[in-house]
């Protein structure tokens, strides 16, 4: 068992609850606005938020494993903790960008809706 | 036996790979069929056999598409291949794929949206003409 090996397996159950934990908060909190945007049309709004989550996590959990692909050579335990606390902010960066996305289309959604009617 | 990483990595990838598409798959058309009984105007059994029909041609793209990324590519039979080497080809594949996955997920929920907005135009269109 090298040093790469157990950073691996320090990050892969990390990542994994991190990702499940914000997916389901969005998954929460991301149903009000679309029933606001879909007329309270709650069956299909259900339909829609399970399918957004599944995507959500097919994309996320596949790009994190993917990294692991990636990974720099491991040999000693303070480069393993480097690696891991830059690979790991790295992709909540990135969630943290796709969140504010999220946040200004669904804004923007509802704000045209509002000029619509 | 020479080369066993190589069929370990195998049998870790393909019952990995089958159990989530059919697993998607299944997801995708259970809450698809709100879609599709909304496009075809409530004829429940033509919407419920296009949804079917769907159903069959996500599985053959997908399966059909992890089967012809399977091979492991550039070791020799006689290299002895390492627990990492294997986790991260192993990574690289399943990784991968996923994100595939994920990309046919949200095409298909594209597709049902426009083909419900689709309708929906008509229907206005014709009242309006009535």
């Amino acid at each position: 068992m090298n040093y790469n090996l157990i950073t691996y397996c320090i990050y892969l159950p990390i990542i994994i609850f991190i990702m499940v934990k914000i997916g389901w908060l969005f998954y929460k909190n991301g149903e009000v606005f679309l029933l606001n945007l879909f007329q309270n049309n709650s069956e299909l709004v259900k339909s829609i938020n399970n399918l957004l989550l599944i995507g959500y996590y097919l994309t996320n959990i596949g790009y994190a494993i993917i990294t692991i692909a990636y990974w720099e050579y491991v040999d000693s335990a303070i480069e393993m903790l480097n690696s891991l606390s830059h690979t790991i902010g790295k992709i909540i960066l990135l969630l943290a960008l796709m969140h504010y996305n999220n946040i200004f289309w669904l804004k923007h959604l509802n704000k045209s809706k509002l000029l619509n009617q | 036996m020479e080369n066993s990483k190589i069929i370990i990595g195998y049998i870790i990838y393909l019952p990995i790979v089958i159990c989530l598409t059919i697993y998607i798959s299944k997801m995708l058309f259970k809450n698809g069929r709100l879609f599709m009984i909304d496009i075809f105007k409530g004829k429940e059994d033509i919407a419920l056999a296009t949804n079917k029909l769907f159903e069959i041609g996500f599985y053959l793209i997908n399966i059909g598409f992890a089967l012809y990324i399977m091979k492991i590519y550039g070791y020799s039979s006689n290299y002895q291949m390492s627990n990492q080497t294997l986790m991260e080809i192993l990574s690289k594949k399943i990784g991968g794929f996923t994100i595939y996955l994920g990309i046919m997920l949200f095409l298909n929920l594209f597709l049902f949206f426009r083909g419900r907005k689709k309708s929906r135009r008509f229907t206005t269109k014709t009242t309006k003409v009535l």
